[in-house]
């Protein structure tokens, strides 16, 4: 018994002494090891179909089912196309220049109801 | 070129602590927005030279992507690589923008301006390192090597992302253990991301420096790089939809699996869709990076120019990690020892159906103990090597001055 008592107690000792010790080395050397969260960018998700315990032929068409492929409304673009910003021809042309409010006005959030339809 | 100053002549600086151009020859202070100058209209005729035009084929083959500047104060030869906008003179320490090959449709439309100074940001540093009980002496009291406040291009992005996923989890079915599968699908609106322009950076280590406050920022002015270096942008849309993929994702994961009451979360398959404003804005957003050398390897720790977020991880002591792992471990070895001599005879004598499940449940505790405590480290680990990335410290060391 007093084997089987010291066996468990050696694994609960350095099991604390680790969980504290790693807990303490991340606190004390790494500093700043976050990054923006969603919620600082209003990536606020709107559920559209939510449901549990798939039967193994709904996880394999889940996907494919409820899928929305979003349409790019811009001309296609090269992807090693260096970033620049739009000319007003463009702006014009791609009805975008109101599309994002400038940084310093107040963010509004949008209606995703109205856009997407309700939760199934 | 710099922007001089009025009275005196001598080149202008942007001060953090007052948002304004400072002469730090004669103490005069102007608006950034005020400082209208010949400077400026003779940036835009500014024409550089290549280093092949200056050096012929002398030159070396790592200097093939540098441009020839004079300085407008001594005349010294400047010599900035293909991405950068604003430097300081090697020989006279003023502050030249070079912002004049740069189109307008690179030119940055905002700016963030450094609300942190050099002092701050080293104090900061400081202040942080000081508290960490496993950070060496040596680096506690480190000397930095060399301290850049750097404006790093940002592309500001807003985006439309679907996704149908479906995710894996554990839940507990009477007495065992069963895998169930939940599918999630919807969308999300993201707005404001901002992605990180420069190559030179990684992805992963100028995320940290988020958040910015972007309601401050400004029109840009080329005056505000005064004093301080800074990139333009040489990343590509492919670049672009790469990373904001990548945030979506995670964010997309994060809220629906929180939607989710199991255990051992994983997304099993997900089918994404991506749609980037193309009206993307483009700004230039202020960290500080500091450099020092420890054992040979050289460390750098960026500071948010803005928020003053401290963004590091360091090499640590271990000795005495290791000294006070096995204190601890053996102190409470014999604690939990006696506490178990006493207790296992009246559990296993018992002869409840629930003795198994005990042992069972306190050999669970040690292995989640064990993994927690060890995941904490090998994070620590990963990120030191980020902090000793050498691209990383490449991007701050190559600059002149």
């Amino acid at each position: 018994m007093d084997i089987l008592a010291l066996i468990i107690a050696i694994g609960l000792g350095f099991g604390l002494s680790c969980w504290i010790l790693g807990r303490k080395l991340d606190e004390s050397n790494n500093i700043g090891d976050s990054t923006g969260s969603r919620f600082q960018y209003s990536a606020d998700v709107h559920f559209t179909v939510s449901k549990d315990r798939l039967s193994n032929r709904d996880r394999e068409s889940f996907c494919s089912d409820y899928a929305k492929k979003l349409e790019d409304p811009y001309p296609a673009v090269n992807p090693s196309t260096p970033v620049r910003r739009l000319t007003e021809k463009e702006r014009e042309e791609y009805g975008v220049s109101s599309a994002i409010p400038m940084p310093s006005e107040p963010y509004e959030k949008p209606d995703l109801e109205g856009i997407f339809g309700p939760v199934e | 070129m710099a922007t001089l100053c009025r009275n005196c002549g001598h080149a202008l600086v942007f001060d953090p602590a007052s948002q304004k151009m400072l002469c730090e020859a004669c103490g005069s202070f102007f608006e950034a927005e005020e400082v209208e100058s010949e400077v400026k209209r003779l940036r835009q005729d500014l024409k550089a030279e290549s280093v092949r035009d200056v050096y012929g084929d002398d030159a070396d083959k790592d200097m093939m992507d540098c441009y020839i500047y004079s300085c407008s104060e001594c005349g010294g030869e400047i010599s900035v690589n293909g991405t950068e906008a604003s430097t300081t003179c090697i020989y006279c320490g003023n502050p030249n923008v070079v912002f004049s090959r740069i189109s307008r449709q690179k030119c940055p439309e905002f700016i963030l301006p450094f609300t942190i100074s050099k002092d701050e940001a080293i104090r900061l540093v400081h202040e942080k390192i000081d508290r960490g009980l496993f950070i060496p002496k040596a680096i506690k009291e480190f000397t930095p090597d060399c301290v850049r406040g750097i404006y790093i291009p940002y592309w500001i992005v807003d985006a439309d992302y679907t996704n149908a996923m479906v995710i894996s989890g554990q839940v507990r079915n009477g007495k065992s253990t069963v895998t169930r599968f939940y599918g999630r699908a919807g969308n999300m609106r993201i707005r404001r991301l901002p992605v990180e322009g420069a190559s030179g950076l990684t992805d992963e280590s100028s995320m940290k420096l988020e958040p910015f406050d972007l309601t401050k920022l400004r029109d840009f002015d080329e005056d505000y790089l005064s004093g301080f270096y800074s990139n333009v942008s040489d990343i590509t849309y492919g670049d672009v939809r790469s990373v904001v993929n990548k945030r979506a994702l995670d964010f997309f994961s994060e809220a629906a699996m929180q939607e989710i009451r199991a255990s051992n979360k994983k997304v099993a398959n997900s089918r994404p869709s991506l749609c980037i404003n193309r009206d993307m804005k483009y700004a230039m957003l202020p960290a500080w990076f500091i450099t020092f050398k420890h054992k040979g390897k050289s460390n750098t720790i960026l500071v948010n120019g803005e928020s003053g977020k401290v963004v590091c991880a360091l090499p640590w002591n271990k000795v005495l990690f290791f000294t006070l792992l096995v204190i601890i471990g053996i102190l409470a070895t014999v604690v939990s020892f006696f506490a178990l001599r006493g207790l296992l005879p009246v559990i296993l004598s018992s002869r409840s159906k629930n003795n198994g499940r005990l042992l069972g449940a306190i050999v669970m505790g040690i292995i989640v103990l064990f993994a927690t405590g060890i995941s904490k480290v090998r994070r620590v680990i990963k990120n030191i090597v980020l902090t000793q990335d050498k691209a990383i410290f490449d991007f701050t060391k190559k600059r002149q001055g």
